[in-house]
Parts: structure tokens; C-alpha cells; sequence
């Protein structure tokens, strides 16, 4: 039996398309989604990092989401989104393919990833989601965002 | 009753820090000239302050070490005791036993700061001393009288007296109408207006005494006006508001008394405008004045109203206002058609007296007010002008898009304003970089003592001014190379001796402004560096390889240093090794927009340069394109632009160069620095020049688009890791640009 505190905790997510796959993070880790805008390219960054746009004046990086989970993406097009997410003390946005929806679930719901669950490493997955056929894959954004890795990489 | 003290502690704080920094100061200065009674008086004046806004606030620790250390104090002044290096060391250790005292104020720290040793310490040097009865000395009498020991139990009370009278007050200073408050008020106009009546006569001779209250002793002052003052003025006038003069007497009792003054300007300010004060807003926020100073206001607020507002402010005696004659504009603009020949000055008179009064003395120097202003609102002025900035350059844009004439004109006229807004806002964040500098006279004297050598050490340049963000950034970075300066870059005395060198060593910390830049220097004419030894343990470290040993120059060499790590004292002392942390100073002043220049000469000395930029947010730079994308050169940086032809193009050991005027440049593509795509198909492309350290480098880029004022936004903390970019900014189109540093890029 789950212990009486996580019995009744709701997690809201935002559920988005990359590939074949379908991932979600947690709606309160969501500052906004925008559209795809011109983005100016950062060289010398590690692949992954698209580049940087002016989000109403602040200054934020975007990620090409997919290649930083080695993942095939669809072509950018009118579907095309870029979520904007709050980790720790950086704002950062993420490439999706597109955004359908947010999901209300109980945390009970969120099962351990079993390591074959997707093309994804484990290392950045924390648990998935199974309804109505549909396998939703939560991301744990701070190893996603890990900034000792962006660093590591960078050199 | 529980005082809320919180909301004066910020007030506290920085008024006990800044009385510590002066004793210091005035210490260290002693240490120099011991028989200099000034000095000693200027010293307890200032203990003396200390101890009092310690007791108003019932700061008891610090009351008493301060009661302590003016004992002391008093038997040097009065000859009992003489200034002796281990007397001097005991009033350096109060004073950071005090220091430690306030800043456990300032960070509302539980931990307990013992204060025991020190203070008897301090006892036993009063103890120590013959029991003579002295002479009450200095022309100050009333505080002579209270210094006694005798009279502490006396002192102890106060405090806590005046916080039950004035907190309560204090708090309800929106609400002047508060009991307390009220009753005071009703009293005082019968009182005052008595004043007002014999006031004209006494005027002149009043305001001398509030000048001759000034410990400068400068001699009595009327009121003497600036003819910029006497305009505004007129103005004022013209809008309705009256000009007075207040004459403002405050409690003999009252301690803190530049809390009371603070509070009676943020009373008055409230509906009046504060044309001038004597003495002067410095002076009295330096309760550098006795009981009563004056300020003269335009208001059009009721004279019986504002009264009664100002005497509501606790500890405040007595309020007079004279009416003062209104100044007629034309002869404000006749006045300054006149040749000016006495002064630049004018007599002001109250209206009441028909003939002018000959001036008594020269005027006082007249000094700007000053206010003080929460550094966060500075920031957020400049972040707001920083998007006014952008915002121009946008409307430029979209006005030469739509070639409007008349957009044009008026956005000409904009940028104009908001290149003057832009610039008074920079020089509110501009700061004397003394305010920093003055630390370290006292840190670099006990450390060389500690190590039993001898320093003369000296500051130049220290009215150069730098954004207050950046000079407090460099704060520890400058302690650093000065502890270094001392530890490894002085010799010893017999050391210094053997090779022919004077004793005493010199160190010295410069400031200098340099362009666009302001250099901070701190050099030494010790056992400089030894190229050598650090080559050698470059290798060792697997940095170099022994055979590119002549690949580099002196100065590249020295660059080891800096290096994570890297280490070349054989044996680290307590203070710090030569090299830790010099990577650390190097990337604090490169996260600035700066950089560090190392120069040394074995046996000679080592000299450490910051090149700082002198303001943050907002710079000139030249706009490039390459690879499809605009890039930012900060313009500091730039020497000029020029455009190559390829067949310009000459090798120089694996190293492509251009000629220009008889100089060689190595020539550098911006496209390989930063990995992009290169336009192809032309034969000449432009080149900016930069200077790097003492280099000049030719970078060629695609296109120049040319110059502009950009506003700096860092990267965050995602991107900071990725080096060769001092941050990004937004151009007008909306796009963002990254700002090159071009030295990380090498």
C-alpha cells in the first residue's frame, strides 16, 4: 500500500510529441510555449544547444530537445513548439515537435521506467505514464538540463 | 516596551561602518604622525560618535568596547599614555573586534563575538597609566565631561530612555497626528513663532554659529547662494511655492543625530523642495554640526503645517521659519548677464531686514546635496533605460524602414535625450574607487608586520570613479594580488639590503583611466618573478613541453599563473600561495568585460593590471556579420577597421598576416574562431583591428553593419561555461546578438 501522504497528490503535466514517443514535465516547471522563432545560432556550444532568442527581453537558451536525447525528430513546421521550463535557477527553452495537452494524474500513476521502455536513457527518465494505451514518458528535467554535462560538453 | 530597531539597522550599519573605516584611517595615519593632536581629537570624535549610536540603539556590546577604546583614546589625548606601536595594535584589534561586532549586526548573526579579551586589554592599558589629574583638554567640554568613567552608569540608562520615547514616535512618522506627537505640536507654535519674531536680528549671527559648528572651524557663513540656486528659486516661485529658511534645533540629548536630520529632509521633501542646507547635507548626515542647522525650502505648503509635521520628528527642539523674499526671475537673468565681480555668489537676506548686511566672511564652500539611494534602485533605473535604449533604436529602424522625415527628426531629438538620461544614470552608479581602496592600508600594514617586513604602501588615483557593481566585484579579487604583493612579492628587509635595495619596500595600488577603460594596478618592487622556474613548472604540470620554451615570451609565461591551480611558491603559506587563486582573479575580472595584465622582473618587482570597463550595462560596439549571424565587439576593444584583399595575405610561420602602415598583424577568421560557415566568393573582406593586452590582432569578418550602443545581458548560468562571449544583447529588430570576447576566443 502507498504511504497516506502520496495517496492523494495530483501532478499536472504537459504532455508534448518528439519523435515517436510521447514525454511530459511537470506543468509547474512551465513558464510558457511559444512558437518557433528565429533563433540565433551559439557557436562553440555542444550541438544540442540551438541557440539563444530574446524572449521578451530576457535572454534565454533553447535546446533542440531531441538531439539531446538522441532522439529522430519530425521536421520543423506549424506544429513546431518551443517549451519554456524553469530548472533550478535557469530558464531555458526546449524544441518539441508539437504540444497536445495537460494531463491531470495521481502521482500513483507514475510507474519506474522499466529500462527497455523507450529509446531514451534511463538516466534522464523519472517514470512513466500508462493510459489508455498511450505510454507518456516524464522527464526528469534537471539531469536534462544538467548543467555540469552542458559544460562538460562544451570543451 | 520592545523596540523595533530593525528598520535603523541598515541606517546603522552603514553610518558604524563608515566611522570604522575613517578610524582606521585616521589610525593608520597616527601610526605615521604620533605627536598630531588633530589626528588624536578627529579619532575620538569619532569613537565617541560610535559609542553613542550604539547606546541609542542599545547595541550593548558595542557601547561598551567603544566606552573601552575612548578611554584609551582620551589618555593619549591627554598625554597619560603615549601612542606606542603595541598601544596602536590594541586600538587596531578594537577596531575589528568593533568591526566583527557590527557586521554580526548587519547579518542578524547569533553567533557571539567575544569581546572579553579585548576589553581588558583596553582596561589594563588605562589602568596602567599614572592617575594624575589632567587637564580637561580639547575645546570640546561637553563631551569631555561624559567620557568618565564615573559617568558611566548615567549612560547606561539613556539608551533605554530614548528608546521608549523616540521609538513610538519614529514609527507613526506617516502619521504625525499620533498622541505624543500631536501634544508636541500644540506646544510649539506659541514657542516658535516667539523665535520667529526676534529671529532677523539673530539670523546672520545663527547661521554663522551652524558654520562655526563645523569641526573645520570655518569661520561664520551667511547664506550665500549659488546663482543656480537663486534659479531655481525663481522657478519654484513662479509655480507657487514660497522660498524659507528653516531653522532647525534639535535635542542636546539626541544621539544619533543624523537620523533626526534624515528624517526632517524625508519630512520636509515630502511637499517642499530642499534648495540647500548649512552646513551642508555631507556635513550633517557627519553630524558635523551642533544642535541646529538650516535648509532652505520652496514650498507651498502652510508654514503653521509644516511646523508642527517637523516638530513631530522626535527629538526635534524647535523649528523657525523665515520668510524669505521671493527672487524676481529677470534679476536671476540680469544677475547673470553681470560680470561676477565679487564671487559667484550672491547674499541672500530674509525679507524682513530693509538693508543688506555686508558679508561677515567668506561664504562656505557650497557642495552638492547627496542622497543615498538603495544600489537596487540604480539597477533597476538602468534596466529600465537599457529598454528605453532598445526601444529607440527599434523606432530608428522602423522610421528609416517607412522613411518618415518627421519621425526621423523627433527620434533624432529622442536619442539625443536618452543619451543624457542614459549618462546621468551611469554617473549615479559611478563611484570613487577610494570607497574600496581605503580598506586596504590597514590590511597590507598587518600583514607586512606579521611577517616582519617593512611596506610603505601607496594609493594613487583613488577619485577615479567605476560602476559601483563592478567595484565591488573586485573587492576580493584586489585583496588577493595586494596579500600576494605582500607575501611573495616584497623581500625581506635583509634580503632587500644584500641587493642593494632600500629596506623598505614599496607597494603601490593605482587607478588609473585609460580610454574606455579604467586600469587598477597593484605592483611591487620586490623579488619580481622567476620566468624560469614557472616555465619549468609549466612542464611539469603537463601545461607546456619543453621544447616550446622559446615559443614564449616573458609575458606569456607569466600567464601560467593564472592558471587553475598552478602553484609556484615551494612552500604555501598561511596567506596564499603565489598563483592559488590568481585564476580565480583572472576569471572574475574577465567575467567583468576586463582583463588581467601580469608584467615582472625578476628581482625588480611584479606589477598586476586589471583593465576594468568603466560601466556595465551599456556599451558602444561595432556590429560584424559573419557566417549569417551579427556579432558584438565591445568598440573599447577595437583600434580600427580596414578591408583586406586576399592576394594581401602573407604567411608568417603558420600564421596568416596582413601589413598595415608598416606594421604586422596576424590575421585571424572569425568564421574558424567560432566554428561557422564562411561567406565565400569574395576577394576582400573587412578586418577589425583589436587590441588584446599590448597585441593587436586583425579579425576578419564578413561585413561590417557598423556602430551601436548595445545593452549587455549576461548569458545564464546555462551558457556560462561556453567560452568567447562576454554575454548577449537584443538589437532594435528584436534579434539577439552575442557579444565577442575576443581574448577567451584565442
Amino acid at each position: 500500500m502507498a504511504d497516506p501522504g502520496r495517496e492523494d497528490r495530483e501532478l499536472q503535466l504537459v504532455i508534448f510529441q518528439l519523435g515517436r514517443e510521447e514525454f511530459a514535465v511537470d506543468v509547474s516547471q512551465v513558464r510558457e510555449i511559444i512558437r518557433m522563432q528565429d533563433i540565433t545560432r551559439m557557436p562553440k556550444a555542444p550541438s544540442f544547444v540551438e541557440g539563444i532568442i530574446n524572449l521578451r527581453g530576457q535572454i534565454i537558451a533553447v535546446l533542440d530537445l531531441a538531439q539531446r536525447l538522441s532522439l529522430e525528430s519530425a521536421d520543423r513546421g506549424s506544429e513546431t513548439r518551443i517549451i519554456v521550463v524553469e530548472a533550478g535557477d535557469a530558464k531555458v527553452g526546449m524544441i518539441v515537435d508539437s504540444v497536445s495537452e495537460v494531463m491531470r494524474i495521481s502521482e500513483e500513476e507514475v510507474e519506474p521506467s522499466p529500462a527497455l521502455a523507450a529509446d531514451v536513457e534511463a538516466v534522464y527518465l523519472k517514470g512513466v505514464v500508462k493510459r489508455d494505451n498511450r505510454l507518456i514518458i516524464l522527464l526528469d528535467l534537471a539531469r536534462v538540463l544538467g548543467a555540469e554535462e552542458i559544460s562538460e560538453l562544451s570543451f | 516596551m520592545d523596540m523595533d530597531v530593525s528598520q535603523y539597522k541598515e541606517l546603522f550599519v552603514s553610518e558604524a561602518t563608515e566611522h570604522l573605516e575613517a578610524l582606521n584611517q585616521s589610525l593608520l595615519e597616527l601610526e605615521k604622525d604620533p605627536e598630531n593632536l588633530d589626528l588624536l581629537t578627529e579619532i575620538f570624535r569619532s569613537a565617541h560618535t560610535l559609542k553613542g549610536m550604539s547606546a541609542t540603539l542599545g547595541f550593548d556590546q558595542l557601547t561598551e568596547l567603544s566606552h573601552e577604546m575612548e578611554n584609551v583614546l582620551d589618555g593619549l589625548r591627554g598625554g597619560d599614555l603615549l601612542v606606542t606601536s603595541e598601544v596602536l595594535d590594541l586600538l587596531f584589534g578594537a577596531l575589528d573586534a568593533l568591526g566583527a561586532l557590527v557586521k554580526a549586526i548587519a547579518e542578524d548573526s547569533a553567533v557571539p563575538v567575544d569581546t572579553r579579551p579585548i576589553l581588558s586589554e583596553l582596561r589594563a592599558v588605562v589602568e596602567g597609566q599614572p592617575l594624575a589629574p589632567r587637564p580637561a583638554p580639547m575645546p570640546e567640554e561637553g563631551r569631555a565631561a561624559e567620557r568618565k568613567p564615573a559617568k558611566k552608569p548615567r549612560r547606561a540608562k539613556k539608551p533605554r530612555k530614548e528608546e521608549e520615547e523616540a521609538a513610538p514616535q519614529e514609527r507613526e512618522e506617516a502619521l504625525p497626528r499620533e498622541e505624543p506627537a500631536a501634544a508636541a505640536a500644540e506646544e510649539a507654535p506659541v514657542e516658535s513663532e516667539a523665535r520667529e519674531e526676534e529671529a532677523p536680528p539673530e539670523g546672520a549671527a545663527e547661521i554663522g554659529e551652524a558654520g562655526a559648528a563645523a569641526p573645520s572651524g570655518t569661520p561664520a557663513a551667511p547664506l550665500a547662494l549659488e546663482r543656480e540656486e537663486l534659479k531655481e528659486l525663481a522657478r519654484e516661485a513662479k509655480e507657487g511655492a514660497l522660498p524659507y529658511l528653516l531653522r532647525i534645533t534639535l535635542d542636546e540629548d539626541c544621539v544619533l543625530k543624523s537620523v533626526r536630520v534624515f528624517m526632517v529632509f524625508k519630512r520636509i521633501s515630502q511637499a517642499s523642495r530642499i534648495v540647500k542646507s548649512v552646513p551642508p547635507v555631507e556635513d550633517l548626515e557627519d553630524e558635523k554640526f551642533d544642535t541646529s542647522f538650516e535648509v532652505l525650502v520652496a514650498t507651498r505648503e502652510d508654514q503653521q503645517q509644516l511646523r508642527k509635521s517637523i516638530l513631530a520628528i522626535a527629538e526635534v527642539e524647535g523649528v523657525e521659519i523665515i520668510p524669505l523674499e521671493v527672487p524676481v526671475a529677470e534679476e536671476v537673468a540680469e544677475e547673470a548677464g553681470r560680470p561676477a565681480e565679487e564671487e559667484e555668489k550672491q547674499q541672500w537676506e530674509p525679507r524682513e531686514r530693509g538693508e543688506a548686511k555686508p558679508a561677515q566672511a567668506a561664504a562656505l564652500p557650497i557642495r552638492t546635496q547627496s542622497v543615498r539611494v538603495n544600489i537596487s534602485r540604480l539597477d533597476n533605473l538602468m534596466n529600465l533605460v537599457g529598454e528605453l535604449v532598445i526601444n529607440r533604436t527599434r523606432l530608428m529602424e522602423i522610421a528609416s524602414t517607412y522613411n518618415i522625415a518627421e519621425l526621423k527628426e523627433t527620434l533624432d531629438h529622442t536619442a539625443r535625450l536618452t543619451a543624457d538620461l542614459q549618462d546621468e544614470v551611469m554617473k549615479t552608479r559611478m563611484v570613487p574607487v577610494e570607497h574600496v581602496f581605503n580598506r586596504f592600508p590597514r590590511m597590507v600594514r598587518d600583514l607586512a608586520k606579521s611577517q616582519g617586513k617593512d611596506v610603505d604602501f601607496n594609493i594613487e588615483g583613488k577619485e577615479i570613479e567605476l560602476d559601483r557593481t563592478i567595484l565591488d566585484e573586485i573587492s576580493d579579487p584586489l585583496m588577493h594580488l595586494l596579500r600576494n604583493a605582500v607575501d611573495h612579492g616584497i623581500d625581506y628587509p635583509e634580503e632587500r639590503e644584500r641587493l642593494g635595495k632600500p629596506r623598505r619596500g614599496i607597494i603601490t595600488l593605482l587607478a588609473r583611466r585609460d580610454r574606455n577603460y579604467v586600469s587598477i594596478e597593484v605592483s611591487d618592487d620586490g623579488q619580481g618573478v622567476d620566468h624560469e622556474r614557472i616555465f619549468e613548472l609549466a612542464v611539469q604540470r603537463g601545461l607546456a613541453s619543453p621544447e616550446e620554451k622559446r615559443a614564449f615570451t616573458d609575458d606569456e609565461i607569466l600567464r601560467f599563473l593564472a592558471s587553475p591551480g598552478f602553484s609556484s611558491a615551494s612552500e604555501v603559506s598561511g596567506v596564499s600561495g603565489r598563483g592559488v587563486g590568481l585564476d580565480v582573479v583572472k576569471s572574475k575580472v574577465e567575467s567583468l568585460g576586463g582583463m588581467l595584465v601580469m608584467t615582472s622582473q625578476k628581482g625588480r618587482g611584479t606589477t598586476f593590471a586589471m583593465k576594468l570597463p568603466l560601466t556595465l550595462a551599456i556599451i558602444q560596439a561595432l556590429l560584424v556579420e559573419a557566417g549569417g549571424e551579427i556579432y558584438a565587439i565591445p568598440l573599447g576593444t577595437v583600434r580600427e577597421t580596414a578591408v583586406v584583399d586576399e592576394h594581401e595575405i602573407r604567411q608568417v610561420q603558420h600564421q596568416e598576416v596582413i601589413f598595415l602602415r608598416e606594421e604586422t598583424v596576424p590575421l585571424l577568421r572569425l568564421h574558424r574562431l567560432l566554428g561557422i560557415p564562411q561567406e565565400n566568393g569574395k576577394g576582400s573582406f573587412p578586418v577589425v583591428v583589436v587590441e588584446i593586452a599590448v597585441r593587436s590582432l586583425a579579425i576578419a569578418v564578413d561585413e561590417l553593419l557598423g556602430q551601436q550602443e548595445i545593452v549587455i545581458t549576461s548569458l545564464d548560468r546555462f551558457l556560462k561555461g561556453i567560452k568567447g562571449f562576454a554575454g548577449a544583447t537584443i538589437l532594435g529588430s528584436g534579434r539577439v546578438a552575442l557579444i565577442l570576447d575576443i581574448p577567451s576566443l584565442l
